[in-house]
């Protein structure tokens, strides 16, 4: 390994690759804080440019551009409520609650911290871990994906701020939404009142809608109303800051790793699990949700521990763990190059110079963050109407450009309209976000797992991966009922 | 749906004020070429058109533009090439699951599109872990005879060309419905992977998604449905040398569709420039590397081809 390591650094430390890797942040940047652009769109969009780039430099501007958008899908998220990739919802929560405190440059900054230990520390446990991780990944079959997916909404008892009941709803409804469409088993269509629909409801404009749009109806309602001072627009991104949660980031790094291995599952989830057990094992974390900065480092280190986390299967088996790293699969092939179980053994410098290009890009997307920061939170000083206007026409350009299409923007704009009006009943997106991210995961598995056992659950709990996970499912949902017991 | 009726008003006023000088296809192409694809991108049929769009770009002297509308299936895609002039100018992307979709949804038909011409052609293979007991295809009806239920197979989603090809091979083998599992996943790739994890006993796919894995000893192949063995997997039968005499003209193919009533001659310039291309040493090496098997087929033939999949593939299903 050593001796790939240093040959790959090689290739890496030339000219035509560090350009590659500063275009890719640079492009990483854009797509990733424009709510609607997804790393996998910005990836694929620059794929025709790489043809005629040699194949490192490719690979390493593609990979930049990943992990990039991911550090700042957190910007939009914290400052206007419109996450910039769909994993930010999660840094949403908490973050965007700070910024209407005044606290937007302490959000920002703890934000891009967190980012980079998440970022760090996977991409070490890749270099260390890839092959090995992506054997287990295997081990992830229907039972087991079923059981994941139940381990993820049963976080809804931990999620919830308030009232359980109002959790519930926004849960129900978030898994009625993901049954339209053709019955992923059967073939059978459901609510299916116009062809359009024959995929369900695009979950990112869906997202976009729930968060940005329905956040920009309330700008309007309370236009007269003074944005908030901004307290301070110094940075304070500062390892000293994020100290206080060494525990909540190194473990989210791992969470984010691992729940990233697993093909499929992806940043979104890493993001929510890991969000969930620290507002669980927190001893602040009762105030998750309402402006809490250990909610941001939970997911965003997470999120970004999930980039190199779903590179582990790419790199050691060919399978892409998320959306971009499919797209990847692309890029690769383009130039000769076909991800699979034998690139460790036929083109080892490939993997480690992916490796290593993460580690040199990683400096320069924190520096580009820490100038950035200043001016990011100067927007908010912009008159309310003016934000209003802004990031509905970036809501609504961004759901068009996630498709080419019309329909997107319907979507958007019918979730922005559900959105307000479950904001006004007091219902937090949180469990909406949970049920549109894991109800296909939970409801495919699941009958996926049914069939193979000739529709008998045993099968499913026959499996010791899955049995346990559904067990940690019913403790996390008895939990807040002991803990009840306990005080009383 | 106002904004639908007026771009079908504006598309019908453009086609009106078109001038129908380039009926010959001696003017074609006329100006940028836009290529409409029905899958995000990133994948295999993405990629392939990409590569295709830069070729053609080089042979032919104008822009390509490749633009993705995933969604339905390939409905949005079918939607925004019917509203297009059919002067060749605008081109779409094709795949077996196009004809499913025509069958989910009921609002297009093989009839709707020109079928140009296509590039690739796939042949299904039915493949197992190395460690698994099932030794030949005649080991793997054996077993799932013995034991009704225990076996299952993975493959792509319900009523796909994958699952046509069990079933056919199912006939053949005189097995039952219900003696194996057929288990939908989202992709083929996805099939291969709860495969290799041992999540299904069998797998059935296409050769560049097991090459790698046979390689690395992960996977061996039971059959090939095709008449020949391929070059990529010189050790694996086909159907025919495993015992088992199945109609082989089921496959899954990757082509090229253009608008209804593009005049035929237009057609055959964008064929011949498609045939051109992958006759290139650059194409031919990507074909390779991706591991594809390239299989040009012109109009004609490519329609009668199309024609028979979509008879093969409603008999099945129905």
């Amino acid at each position: 390994m050593i001796a790939h390591l240093a040959e790959s650094l090689g290739y890496v430390f030339t000219l035509n690759v560090l350009l590659g890797i500063a275009a890719g942040i640079a492009v990483g940047y854009v797509v990733g804080a424009m709510p609607g652009l997804t790393s996998s769109i910005g990836m694929a969009l620059l794929i025709p440019f790489t043809f005629s780039m040699d194949p490192i430099a490719a690979i390493a501007m593609l990979v930049t551009i990943y992990m990039a958008a991911d550090f700042a899908g957190a910007i939009p998220a914290i400052l206007v409520n419109a996450p910039g990739q769909p994993a930010a919802a999660v840094t949403a929560f908490d973050g965007f609650v700070m910024t209407q405190r005044g606290e937007a440059g302490k959000a920002l900054s703890i934000s891009l911290v967190c980012s980079l230990i998440g970022a760090f520390i996977s991409t070490i446990l890749l270099m260390v871990s890839a092959q090995a991780m992506a054997s287990a990944a295997l081990v992830f079959g229907p039972a087991e994906y079923f059981a994941l997916a139940a381990v993820g909404l049963s976080l809804i008892a931990v999620l919830s701020t308030g009232s359980a009941l109002k959790s519930l709803v926004g849960l129900v409804f978030g898994l009625t939404v993901v049954t339209i469409g053709i019955d992923p088993i059967s073939g059978a269509s459901r609510y299916l009142f116009h062809w359009s629909l024959i995929d369900g409801i695009p979950f990112l404009p869906a997202l976009i809608g729930l968060f940005a749009v329905s956040e920009v109806f309330l700008m309007i309602e309370q236009g007269r109303k003074a944005m908030p001072e901004a307290i301070s627009t110094r940075r304070e991104a500062s390892f000293r800051n994020v100290w206080p949660f060494r525990r909540t980031i190194l473990r989210s790094s791992f969470i984010g790793y691992a729940v990233g291995v697993i093909p499929g599952a992806g940043a979104t989830i890493a993001s929510l699990i890991s969000y969930g057990v620290a507002k669980k094992l927190s001893p602040t974390g009762d105030s998750f949700g309402r402006g809490n900065p250990e909610g941001i480092a939970a997911s965003e280190a997470a999120n970004n521990a999930a980039v190199s986390g779903a590179l582990a299967p790419l790199l050691a088996l060919g399978v892409p763990g998320s959306a971009s790293a499919a797209v990847l699969i692309g890029g690769l092939t383009i130039h000769g190059l076909q991800p699979g179980p034998m690139l460790f053994a036929n083109d080892p410098t490939v993997p480690y110079s992916i490796i290593i290009a993460l580690m040199v890009g990683l400096p320069f997307m924190v520096i580009v963050g820490f100038i950035g920061i200043p001016l990011w939170v100067r927007m908010i000083r912009v008159p309310r109407p003016v934000v209003a206007t802004v990031v509905i026409s970036i809501a609504m350009l961004g759901a068009y450009a996630s498709a080419n299409s019309s329909f997107e923007m319907i979507v958007t704009a019918v979730f922005g309209v559900i959105g307000y009006l479950l904001r006004k009943a007091d219902i937090h997106p949180a469990p909406i976000v949970l049920a549109l991210v894991l109800g296909y995961m939970l409801e495919a598995n699941l009958r996926r797992a049914l069939i193979a056992g000739n529709d008998s659950f045993f099968a499913i709990l026959s499996k010791p991966i899955a049995a346990g996970l559904l067990f940690l499912t019913l403790l996390v949902l008895i939990s807040p009922l002991l803990a009840r017991r306990r005080k009383a | 749906m106002a904004f639908l009726r007026t771009a079908a008003f504006a598309a019908a006023a453009a086609a009106c004020a078109a001038p129908t000088s380039a009926q010959d296809g001696s003017g074609w192409p006329n100006g940028d070429v836009t290529y409409i694809l029905h899958v995000e991108p990133g994948g295999a049929t993405d990629v392939l058109a990409r590569q295709l769009s830069s070729g053609m770009q080089q042979e032919l002297g104008v822009n390509v533009v490749v633009e993705n509308r995933p969604g339905g299936s390939g409905a949005r895609q079918m939607a925004q090439l019917l509203r297009a002039r059919p002067d060749g100018q605008t081109i779409g992307s094709v795949t077996a699951s196009h004809l499913g979709m025509f069958e989910q949804t009921g609002q297009f038909d093989i009839d709707s599109v020109e079928w140009a011409c296509n590039v690739i052609l796939d042949p299904y293979l039915l493949a197992v872990r190395d460690d698994s007991d099932i030794e030949s295809l005649e080991d793997l009806v054996a077993k799932a005879q013995e034991n009704p239920g225990n076996l299952s197979i993975a493959g792509f989603g319900q009523n796909s060309g994958g699952q046509v090809a069990w079933m056919i091979f199912r006939e053949a083998a005189g097995l039952e419905d219900g003696t194996v599992n057929w288990i939908p996943y989202d992709s083929v790739g996805d099939a291969v992977v709860a495969t290799l994890g041992n999540h299904s006993e069998v797998v059935i796919a296409y050769p560049g998604l097991v090459r790698q894995h046979v390689e690395a000893g992960t996977l061996r192949v039971l059959g090939v449905m095709a008449d020949e063995r391929l070059d990529m997997l010189p050790n694996a039968p086909t159907y025919a040398e495993a015992g088992y005499d199945v109609n082989t003209n089921w496959q899954q193919f990757r082509g090229i569709i253009m608008p209804s009533e593009t005049p035929i001659e237009i057609q055959d310039a964008v064929c011949d420039a498609v045939e051109t291309i992958m006759q290139t040493p650059a194409m031919e090496q990507y074909i390779a590397d991706a591991e594809l098997v390239p299989g040009f087929m012109p109009p004609e033939e490519f329609r009668s081809f199309v024609d028979a999949q979509n008879e093969l593939s409603t008999s099945w299903t129905q």
